[in-house]
C-alpha cells in the first residue's frame, strides 16, 4: 500500500527504533575492537595508548591455538552429523504420517526448552557412570543433540515447500532412492541445507555449558578455553581473539550472503 | 449518487506504466467490470479507486469529489478482497462488524445491522464462528456483507470468485448480481473471466496492456467488437486478413483469396485493408451453409467434441485459409468426418470488418 | 514378513507388502535420532535423576537411596533467594527484551529500502555467529567501572563518579538481553511475514486508522510469534551460565552457578537436585507458555 497510510512521525520513531537497536547491537562488538588495541591491562575507556601488545601475547597462546583447531574439526563433525540425521528425520516427519510423530517431534524438539547447563550436568554424570567420559565423540553427539532441533526445523520447512511429484517422477523413471534424493532433492533444498549447516557449525563452536563439564583438562575447545582464561584474567587479550573471531564470523556472513544473494526467497524459506 | 470517474489516469511502476492514460466513466448503480488478461491493469485500476495505490497522473472523482488524497479508509467505497481477507482471529460477527465500530456506530445499531447482513446471506447462525470453520462460498459471502454494511457508495470486487469451484461461482454469480439489484449500489468487479463478466455486468470495460480496448454493453462487445484483441478474447473467432474492394458507411466488400464477401463495418477508420472477424458459432456447415449468401467448398480437418458443441477445423478449397466452425450438438443431426468435404457458408451481418489500424491481434 | 498380496477390486487397497516396507523405511529413517537422544538425553536425564536421590558425606556419594539432598536443598533459604534471583532475572529480561525486539521486529519488516533490510537483518542476526563468550566479554568492558559507558555518563555530567554496573544484576540483564534479542526478534518478525498482507488493506478499507488497525489486527496476529519468542528468552535465561558468570562475577548467585560449584566439588547429589530444579522450572514455564499461546489461539 503506499504514500496514502503512512504518517511522518510513525516512520521517524520506526527509524529511531531500527536505528538504536542496531547500535545496541553492534556497542559492545565495537567497544571490544577498540579495547583491543589498549596499552594497558585494565579495561579503561577511552584507551590511553594505542598497542598491539595484546595481538602479541594472543599469538603467543599456543593453548588457543590447539582449542580453535579442536573447535573448528568438532564444529566440522557436527555439521556433517547433524545434517544427515536432521535430514532423515525431517523427510521421515514430512513425508509420512505415522502414530508416533507429534512425539517424535517432540523428542527432536525437546533440547530447545532445557537448559544447556542442565544437558550439560546430566550428560557428564552419565558418561562419568558408564565410563565414557574423556572420549571425544561424546562432545560430537551431545553437540549434535543441541544442534538438531534447528536443523530439522530448518529441513522441514524446505520440505513443507517441496513439489513431491518430483520425487515420485524420479521414482517413476527408475532412480532409487539415494539417486533421488542427491538428484532431486538436495537441489532444490540447498539454501535450507546451508543454512541447517551454517546453523549447527556457530552452535557447535559455540557450545560451553555442555561442554565444560566433558573436555579433558588440557585439551579444551576454544570457547571454553576463552571462559576459563576469562576467570583469571581481565586483560585485552581476550579483546585480541574476539576481534579475530569477529572477523571470522564476518568472513562467513560475507560468503553467506554471496550464496544468498543468489535466491532472495531465503526469508520466505525460513518462514513458512 | 455512486458514479466514479477516471479521466487520463497513468499508474507507473518503476518505468513501465501498469496503467498508461485510461478514462472512465461508470454510471451510479451499475455492475461495471473490468475484464482483461492478468497483467492488463485491471487490477491495478480497481485498487487506485480504492485508495491502495496512488494516481499518478490523471484525475479520479468519485461522487464527484477528487479523491487522489483521501486514504482508503476515508473513501466512500469498501472492497472485497480477492481472498477475502477475513480476520482469523475474530469470529464472523466481529469481522462484520468492524468497519461498524470503525464508524463509532452504537452496539445496539452495529447488533441489529450485522444480525440483517448475515441473514441475508444465510449465515446468521454462523456469526460465533471463526472463519476457519467456513467453506469458501460462505467465506465469500461474509467478505461480501462485511463490505455491504458499511453501505458504501460504490463497492468494489477483485476476482473475489477466482478461488471456487466452476458451480459454486456460477451459483455467487447470480446471488452477487440479484444483491446488487436489490441493493442499488455501484459495483466494479474486476475478472479475466469473460463468461463471468458477460453474465453479471451492466456495462464491461476490456482492458490490454495497461489500456481500455472497448467498454460495453455485453452485448455490444460481444457482436460489435472494436479491436482484434476484444474479438480475440471474448468468445471464440476467426481472424481473415482481408483487402477492401468497396467502402460503404456500414457495409464493406473485401477479398481474401479467392473468397470475395460483403462484411459489416465494426470500427469507422477507412484503410485498403484489414480483418474480418467471424465467430465460430456464426458459420454454418454443411446443407445450410449452401444456402447462405456467402459460400465456399472446404475440406473438414478435424472435429472435436465438447459435450453441448462441436467444433469443426476446415480449410477452404483453394485457399490456405483454416476456420473453426462451431454447431451445437444435436444427437440426430449428421456428423462430418475428417476428411468430408463440405460446403460452409454465412451471412453478411456474421462477419465484422476492423480496419489496418487494428490489425495486431494481442493474443 | 511379506504377505502374498490380497486380490482387491481396483486395487485401492494398499497392498500389506508397501506398508511394511514404508515402516522399515520409516525406522531407518528416524532410528539414530532417537539413538542419539536415547544416549545424549533420555539416559542421562535419568541417571543424573537418580543421583539426586543420592546422598553426599565426606567426598563421597553414598549408593543408597535418600531424601537427604533435597532436604538439604529446601530446608535452607538461601536457595530459594537463588531460586527467585533467577526468576527475577528471567522475567525482567523475557519483559525488556520483547519490548526492544518488537519494534525491531516491525522496523524489520516495514522497511522500504531492500538494501537497508538486508543491513538491519545483518546486524540484528549476526551477533549469532559470535561466540557468547565474546559477546558477554563485550559488555564486561563497557560496563567496566572506567568502560565506556561510565566515561561518558561522567564526560555528558549526568553522575559524579563512576557507577558500578558490572558484576552487578544489571549487568546480567544487560548481558542476556544483548545474547537474546536475536532469538527473539526472529519468531516475532517470522509472525509478522505470516501475516497476510490483505488482511491490512481490509482493515483500512473498513475505516481503521492505523492505531486500530495495530491493536486490533496486526499485534493479535503477530501474538504466537511474541509468546514463542517469551519462551525462549525465558528458557536461555533460567539456564544462562557463561552471561551470568562473565558478567555477574561470584557476586550473582543464580542456579546454573549453584549446579557448576556442586560438580565441581564432586557433590553430585546436590547438584543433582538443583539441576531438577532448573529442569522443573524450565518445564512449568513451557506449560505457562503452551497454555497462553492456546488461550491466544482463541
Amino acid at each position: 500500500m503506499s504514500a496514502p497510510d503512512t504518517s511522518a512521525t510513525r516512520t521517524y520513531a520506526l527509524g529511531a527504533c531500527g536505528l538504536l537497536g542496531a547500535i545496541f547491537v553492534l556497542f559492545p562488538l565495537i567497544i571490544t575492537f577498540v579495547n583491543s588495541f589498549s596499552s594497558v591491562a585494565f579495561n579503561i575507556f577511552p584507551p590511553p595508548g594505542f598497542s598491539l601488545r595484546w595481538y602479541e601475547n594472543l599469538a603467543a597462546q599456543t593453548n588457543f591455538y590447539a582449542a580453535a583447531g579442536r573447535s573448528l574439526y568438532l564444529a566440522a563433525l557436527v555439521t556433517v552429523v547433524t545434517l544427515a540425521i536432521g535430514t532423515m528425520a525431517a523427510y521421515a516427519v514430512t513425508r509420512y504420517k505415522f502414530r508416533g510423530r507429534g512425539l517424535i517431534t517432540g523428542l527432536i524438539m525437546a533440547p530447545v526448552v532445557i537448559p544447556n547447563l542442565a544437558i550439560g550436568v546430566a550428560v557428564f554424570m552419565f558418561f562419568v557412570h558408564i565410563q565414557m567420559i574423556g572420549s571425544y565423540s561424546n562432545l560430537v553427539f551431545v553437540h549434535s543433540l543441541v544442534a538438531l532441533p534447528f536443523v530439522f526445523v530448518i529441513i522441514s520447512v524446505g520440505f513443507a515447500n517441496f513439489d513431491w511429484s518430483l520425487e515420485e517422477a524420479a521414482r517413476d523413471l527408475g532412480a532409487g532412492p539415494f539417486r533421488t534424493f542427491f538428484k532431486v532433492l538436495m537441489p532444490q533444498i540447498k539454501i535450507n541445507f546451508i543454512v541447517a549447516g551454517v546453523y549447527a557449525f556457530t552452535t557447535s563452536f559455540d557450545q560451553v555449558e555442555t561442554t565444560l563439564f566433558l573436555v579433558r583438562p588440557g585439551e579444551n575447545t576454544l570457547p571454553v578455553e576463552m571462559f576459563l582464561y576469562l576467570q583469571s584474567w581481565q586483560d585485552p587479550t581476550m579483546s585480541a581473539l574476539a576481534v579475530v573471531l569477529i572477523l571470522f564470523a564476518a568472513v562467513l556472513l560475507v560468503g553467506l550472503s554471496a550464496v544468498i544473494q543468489k535466491r532472495s526467497q531465503v526469508m520466505n524459506i525460513l518462514t513458512r | 449518487m455512486g458514479d466514479v470517474e477516471l479521466i487520463n489516469v497513468t499508474k507507473m511502476y518503476n518505468s513501465v506504466a501498469a496503467v498508461a492514460d485510461i478514462s472512465m466513466s461508470i454510471p451510479a448503480g451499475c455492475f461495471f467490470s473490468m475484464l482483461g488478461p492478468s497483467g492488463c491493469g485491471k487490477s491495478t485500476t480497481l485498487r487506485m479507486i480504492g485508495g491502495f495505490e496512488t494516481v499518478d497522473r490523471g484525475t479520479l472523482r468519485i461522487a464527484g469529489q477528487d479523491v487522489a488524497n483521501v486514504p482508503p479508509n476515508r473513501r466512500p467505497t469498501n472492497m472485497v478482497f480477492q481472498r477475502w481477507a477475513l480476520f482469523p482471529h475474530m469470529t464472523i460477527y466481529d469481522n462484520v462488524a468492524f468497519g461498524l465500530q470503525m464508524e463509532g456506530v452504537a452496539k445496539p445499531e452495529i447488533r441489529r445491522r450485522v444480525g440483517e447482513a448475515l441473514e441475508m446471506v444465510g449465515l446468521g447462525k454462523r456469526a460465533s464462528d471463526k472463519p476457519g470453520k467456513l467453506s469458501g462460498g460462505q467465506m465469500q459471502r461474509v467478505a461480501l456483507v462485511r463490505a455491504l454494511v458499511k453501505r458504501p457508495k460504490v463497492l468494489l470486487l477483485d476476482e473475489p470468485l477466482g478461488a471456487l469451484d466452476l458451480k459454486l461461482r456460477v451459483q455467487l454469480q447470480r446471488e452477487l448480481k440479484a444483491i446488487q439489484r436489490q441493493v442499488g449500489l455501484t459495483f466494479i468487479y474486476v475478472t479475466h473471466d469473460q463468461s463471468e463478466a458477460l453474465l453479471m455486468s451492466d456495462q464491461v470495460a476490456v482492458m490490454s496492456e495497461g489500456r481500455v480496448e472497448q467498454i460495453g454493453s455485453p452485448k455490444e462487445i460481444y457482436d460489435r467488437p472494436q479491436s482484434p484483441f476484444v474479438a480475440d478474447f471474448i468468445g471464440g473467432t476467426n481472424f481473415l486478413d482481408v483487402e477492401v474492394e468497396k467502402e460503404g458507411k456500414e457495409t464493406v466488400l473485401v477479398r481474401s483469396g479467392p473468397l470475395r464477401f460483403e462484411a459489416e463495418r465494426l470500427g469507422s477508420e477507412q484503410a485498403s485493408s484489414g480483418v474480418v472477424c467471424i465467430r465460430f458459432e456464426r458459420i454454418r456447415i454443411g446443407e445450410q451453409a449452401a444456402q447462405m449468401p456467402f459460400h465456399w467448398e472446404a475440406t473438414v480437418l478435424g472435429q472435436d467434441f465438447v459435450g453441448s458443441s462441436i467444433q469443426y477445423q476446415v480449410k477452404l478449397a483453394q485457399t490456405d485459409t483454416n476456420l473453426t466452425i462451431q454447431v451445437p450438438y444435436d444427437a440426430t443431426a449428421a456428423v462430418f468426418q475428417v476428411g468430408a468435404n463440405v460446403t460452409v457458408g454465412w451471412t453478411r451481418s456474421s462477419a465484422g470488418y476492423l480496419g489496418a489500424k487494428s490489425r495486431i491481434v494481442a493474443r | 514378513m511379506t504377505h502374498p498380496a490380497e486380490p482387491s477390486p481396483g486395487d485401492a487397497v494398499p497392498r500389506k507388502g508397501d506398508r511394511t516396507r514404508a515402516r522399515i523405511n520409516l525406522l531407518i529413517l528416524l532410528l539414530p535420532i532417537i539413538l542419539l537422544s536415547m544416549y545424549t538425553l533420555v539416559l542421562p536425564m535419568i541417571i543424573f535423576t537418580a543421583y539426586s536421590f543420592r546422598s553426599f558425606a565426606g567426598a563421597r556419594i553414598s549408593d543408597t537411596f535418600s531424601l537427604d539432598a533435597y532436604r538439604d536443598f529446601f530446608s535452607d533459604s538461601y536457595n530459594y533467594s537463588v531460586i527467585g534471583s533467577s526468576l527475577q532475572i528471567a522475567v525482567v529480561v523475557t519483559l525488556i527484551t520483547l519490548v526492544i525486539a518488537y519494534p525491531l521486529a516491525y522496523c524489520l519488516w516495514r522497511l522500504r529500502r531492500p538494501s537497508l533490510q538486508r543491513w538491519l537483518a545483518l546486524i540484528i542476526f549476526s551477533p549469532v555467529l559470535v561466540s557468547v563468550v565474546v559477546r558477554s566479554y563485550g559488555w564486561s568492558v563497557v560496563l567496566a567501572d572506567q568502560g565506556v559507558l561510565n566515561t561518558s555518563l561522567i564526560g555528558v555530567g549526568l553522575i559524579d563518579s563512576p557507577i558500578k554496573v558490572l558484576f552487578t544484576s544489571t549487568a546480567v540483564v544487560i548481558g542476556m538481553i544483548h545474547v537474546f534479542l536475536p532469538f527473539v526478534v526472529f519468531p516475532i518478525y517470522t509472525s509478522m511475514l505470516r501475516m497476510d498482507p490483505a488482511l491490512r488493506e481490509a482493515a483500512y478499507d473498513l475505516g481503521a486508522g492505523w492505531t486500530m488497525y495495530f491493536v486490533r489486527v496486526a499485534f493479535p496476529r503477530t501474538l504466537p510469534g511474541v509468546l514463542a519468542g517469551a519462551q525462549v528468552c525465558f528458557a536461555l535465561a533460567l539456564g544462562s551460565f557463561v552471561t551470568a558468570s562473565l558478567l555477574g562475577g561470584g557476586r550473582i548467585q543464580l542456579l546454573p552457578m549453584e549446579v557448576y560449584q556442586a560438580t565441581a566439588e564432586i557433590n553430585w547429589p546436590t547438584a543433582s537436585v538443583v539441576n531438577m530444579v532448573l529442569l522443573v522450572l524450565a518445564f512449568v514455564s513451557m506449560l505457562a507458555f503452551n497454555r497462553l499461546s492456546r488461550m491466544a489461539e482463541d
